[in-house]
């Protein structure tokens, strides 16, 4: 009834959606810039979640991240080449591993909550970047508080003209397999998954429980900060203020609807991805208003939570399925 | 493993058709709503405007929610103004994040709008990128004090006359020595309010004082009357705020604490008549009206336009009647004379502005 | 002196609200479910104590009403975990985004012309010494949960579920309705601190105008132990540090403000540092029980 009453509209709304996030060379060229920072969030929170710590302190890493990438692109040009993008990325890296570490250090010197002090430590890191680009790292020239622009050397390389779309999909897509080879082969990583999964027992095995969570808030840190540095040697190549717009949380949640699996992370941070920019689209080529959007956004991610699809064939079968994914996924 | 994801996926795709004949219904019961609310609004004043805009296309890029007060509001209500007096045809996008302005104005200028507006100085190094590759469309921008002089018009309200009158008036005002400032964001237009309001009052008596306290993202009524609290605390006699929707929050401190409010870019006097002495005005909705009738006439140049008290676009309202009870006399003349002095040439605001000490 | 009053009533001003829905956190905490939801469901109660208030023109109605329906909404929210397994964080951040949307979309199109005309939202009259009831019941709250979790039947089985759930299966309770009493209770409780909140506080209503303060009385839960004396020290304790910051602010360009404004997060940080040695955390704490068969 509802679907013939305004079938028209509603139909066109979907087409804006999907077409927004998929169709065209644009559009999934953004779609995919978007993804590769979720993806890249989204492995802050798995790879820590693994060894049984809550990280929603991907935000703060992001930023970080994102100011120490940039004052290495914008100061660091006495470095040849390639290593001037190399350098920024990598101080990304270490700029994430450090505000993700400092976490990891409370917990494991003074067993503080990973969860409030990671969240706490998002509003700091964002006072952090803004009192940066307001003082330190200004552009003079600027009226708006940016600071200077990023050098070339240490801009991402765009991989398909006419769009958008640079080397920081790679990037992404190399943290993820390192995340997947990581954890499925080497036996440091099968150490915190022991962890992870019972840390009575991983003590019993001797292993140096505390350590361990130390150095996986560190690296999921500083693969939030890698995601930052994506976004401004990739993307905006000026740090300002409040530029990241939530990628750290929607990337935690692209991370745990795929229950942490490697190749689920990538389709879900595509979707991810794509209802961003899909939801823009609806914006801009439609009039249905943005807080509509978000409606529609959130009530969809709460109604695939509720697995109705898996419920409806075989009613009763949930229990085992439940239990049996959640093993599966550790 | 791989299968469950899948279904996962399977299962959004799927929800996401079902669920947006949802938003397309919601839509189209809302849309008669607001065109009546237009409709009734503009129908009194103009009743016979010439459509000039028919045919042609505006769309709007807003960096806040078009809900607030004072600045993405009532640009969003100009916006309005030229689909219903001009007869454009218009969109917008409220909340643009900075990542995806490149991405908006691109899709915007390939849509064929003809003139798009970027409400915001934030906007405008990637407009100047974005308006080389569409030559013959127009783009407006705020704050823009420079243009690439080909396609892109500078849209400003001058912030300092803003803060400027709002200053002078503070502090003429008794038993004044030190004016408390919310600031909404350190931001150029909101520093630029804060430095004309300095300037204002240095230009009445240069021994006030003045203070000012940042809120952060969470600008909003409650955290803006702490603010506001710890101004009056430090010894503040008189207070205004650039936080927009935040200012109910100031205005019951100072009602609190028995003192007076000037305020700005909206008329505060309904929240409480008795502490708000008066508002200066941002027109923001008239000058995106402007723009559009000047481009529909094909008679927008490539130049930052300028509006401010001179122009009529920066204003303070009538004096409400409990104000004109606490103002002195010479107070309500004094300020006549500034501004005509401001409209005759004889005070010039930026000189006055350039003129203050650091801080 | 009257500065360190004013200190004094700005800290309270910020606490009260933040403490009720904190203690509404606590209760559900308490019974094992991890409640993201409450900055929603503040604000959800916001909007319908101030649509409510606004229309009769009494403040007492419009708590009444904002604080059942927040309770109602709190069970439905539960049923939602409890039927379905559902993540809860995700869950939870979801339901917030939610509420954002569904409460700015209804406020645009409906409310917001027409409450521009008048904003100022009908207050508590009855004011002794200065603060209105709500005050005065918040921190009378906070003794009477403690024994509540403490020494009567009800709270026994709230903490026990969230203890251990399989334990109190084996007794013959059931676990479900058990965390459904505590996600009403607690629900009512962030419904007051909603409500009190629009129109003690603010006295209008604004889109998104909870702004994080849901998530700042989750965190002082957990900060304070999952004790009702602990989170109001916890409360008061972020109350105080934003309260300091405004007034570090207004005293002088001494320090750029945003180091300024990182002071209540700092001092939260530390303040974990020095005193959480042991989480004393619910056991079963957001892990989704399912029923032994």
């Amino acid at each position: 009834m509802l679907i013939e009453l305004t079938g028209e509209s509603a139909l066109d709304t979907y087409k804006v959606l999907f077409e927004g996030a998929f169709i065209g060379k644009n559009n999934l060229s953004e779609t995919l810039i978007k993804s590769s920072i979720l993806l890249l969030t989204g492995l802050s929170y798995a790879f820590v979640a693994k060894v049984g710590l809550i990280n929603i302190g991907a935000e703060g890493q992001l930023y970080i991240g994102a100011a120490c990438s940039a004052a290495v692109g914008i100061y660091g040009t006495f470095l040849p080449g390639a290593l001037h993008l190399i350098a920024a990325l990598l101080a990304g890296f270490v700029g994430g591993m450090i505000w993700g570490g400092i976490v990891g250090f409370f917990k494991e010197r003074f067993g503080a909550n990973e969860i409030i002090t990671s969240l706490m430590m998002n509003y700091i890191a964002i006072l952090v970047v803004s009192y940066l680009v307001h003082e330190p790292m200004k552009d003079m020239s600027q009226t708006y508080p940016y600071s200077y622009r990023v050098a070339t050397s240490a801009q991402l390389p765009r991989i398909l003209t006419g769009t958008r779309l640079h080397a920081g999909l790679f990037v992404a897509l190399l943290c993820l397999f390192f995340y997947w080879i990581y954890y499925r082969y080497t036996s440091s990583g099968y150490r915190m998954r022991v962890i992870g999964q019972n840390r009575l027992n991983a003590e019993y095995a001797g292993y140096n429980v505390r350590k361990n969570m130390f150095a996986a808030m560190a690296i999921g840190g500083g693969f939030a900060g890698l995601g930052g540095a994506l976004e401004i040697l990739g993307v905006q190549f000026r740090l300002f203020d409040n530029f990241s717009s939530g990628y750290g949380f929607d990337g935690i949640f692209a991370a745990i609807l795929a229950n942490l699996h490697p190749l689920g992370m990538i389709l879900t941070s595509v979707v991810f991805g794509g209802l961003r920019n899909g939801g823009l689209m609806i914006q801009v080529k439609t009039n249905v208003s943005s807080t509509l959007t978000s409606v529609v956004q959130s009530l969809v991610i709460i109604l695939v939570l509720m697995r109705i699809f898996d419920r409806l064939p075989i009613w009763g079968k949930k229990h085992s399925n439940q239990s049996l994914r959640k093993r599966s996924s550790d | 493993m791989k299968t469950k994801i899948n279904i996962t996926i399977i299962a959004l795709l799927a929800l996401i058709l079902t669920i947006v004949p949802l938003a397309g219904c919601n839509n189209n019961a809302s849309e008669p709503d607001e065109t009546t609310t237009v409709v009734t609004e503009t129908d009194a004043p103009e009743p016979t405007s010439d459509l000039i805009g028919e045919g042609l296309k505006a769309a709007m890029l807003l960096p806040g929610p078009i809900s607030d007060i004072g600045y993405n509001g009532p640009a969003y209500e100009g916006l309005l103004r030229i689909e219903s007096e001009l007869a454009y045809e218009i969109s917008y996008a409220e909340s643009v994040d900075p990542a995806d302005y490149e991405n908006v104005l691109r899709t915007y200028a390939q849509e064929g709008y003809n003139l798009i507006f970027a409400h915001g100085n934030q906007f405008l190094e990637t407009v100047t990128i974005v308006a080389e590759e569409f030559p013959d469309t127009w783009f407006a921008v705020t704050s823009a004090f420079t243009t690439n002089e080909k396609n892109i018009s500078g849209m400003n309200l001058s912030s300092h006359d803003v803060g400027f009158l709002s200053g002078a008036l503070m502090a003429q005002m008794p038993d004044v020595d030190k004016i408390g400032m919310v600031s909404g964001a350190e931001i150029p237009p909101l520093v630029m309010i804060y430095d004309g309001l300095r300037a204002g009052a240095a230009y009445i008596n240069p021994e006030v004082e003045i203070a000012n306290v940042y809120t952060d993202a969470r600008a909003d009524m409650a955290a803006c009357k702490e603010a506001a609290v710890a101004l009056l605390d430090s010894g503040s006699d008189i207070l205004s705020t650039t936080a927009g929707t935040g200012a109910p929050g100031v205005i019951s401190a100072a009602a609190d604490a028995g003192k007076y409010f000037v305020g700005n870019s909206s008329d505060w006097s309904s929240v409480d008549p008795e502490t708000v002495l008066n508002s200066v005005i941002t027109d923001w909705g008239s000058a995106v009206v402007n723009t559009a009738t000047l481009y529909a006439k094909g008679e927008l140049q490539p130049i930052p336009y300028m509006n401010g008290i001179v122009e009529g676009a920066v204003y303070f309202l009538e004096y409400g009647e409990h104000a004109l009870e606490v103002i002195p006399e010479e107070v309500l003349s004094r300020m006549d004379t500034i501004i005509e002095d401001i409209k005759a040439g004889k005070i010039i605001i930026a000189d006055e502005v350039a003129a203050l000490p650091e801080e | 002196m009257d500065l360190v009053l004013s200190f004094l009533t700005s800290v309270i001003r910020q606490t009260v609200p933040i403490l009720y829905v904190a203690l509404g956190v606590l209760v559900i905490q308490t019974s094992g479910i991890l409640e993201m939801a409450s900055e929603g469901k503040m604000l959800l109660s916001c909007f319908i104590t101030a649509i409510v208030a606004f229309y009769t023109g009494s403040a007492w109605i419009g708590l009444i009403v904002g604080t059942l329906a927040t309770g109602i909404i709190g069970v439905i929210y539960i049923w939602l975990i409890q039927e379905f397994h559902l993540n809860q964080i995700i869950v939870g951040l979801s339901f917030n985004t939610l509420a954002l949307g569904i409460t700015s979309l209804l406020f645009r199109q409906k409310y917001a012309a027409v409450m521009e005309m008048n904003p100022i939202l009908p207050t508590f009259e009855f004011r002794p010494a200065g603060f209105s009831i709500p005050v005065y019941v918040a921190f009378l709250m906070v003794p009477l949960l403690s024994l509540f979790l403490k020494r009567t039947t009800p709270g026994l089985k709230i903490r026990s579920v969230g203890e251990n759930p399989r334990a109190v299966e084996s007794i013959g309770l059931s676990v479900k309705r058990v965390r459904y009493m505590s996600g009403f209770l607690g629900s009512l409780l962030i419904g007051i601190g909603g409500a009190f909140f629009v129109l003690g506080v603010s006295g209008i209503f604004a889109e998104n105008m909870t702004s994080g303060r849901g998530y700042i009385a989750m965190t002082a839960v957990s900060f304070g132990k999952f004790t009702p004396i602990g989170t109001l020290a916890s409360v008061v304790l972020f109350g105080t540090g934003d309260a300091l910051q405004y007034r570090l602010q207004a005293a002088g360009n001494i320090i750029p403000h945003q180091f300024a404004q990182m002071v209540p997060y700092l001092m939260t940080v530390i303040a974990l540092v020095v005193f959480a040695k042991n989480p004393n955390s619910p056991s079963s704490l957001g892990k989704p029980y399912y029923k032994s068969r």
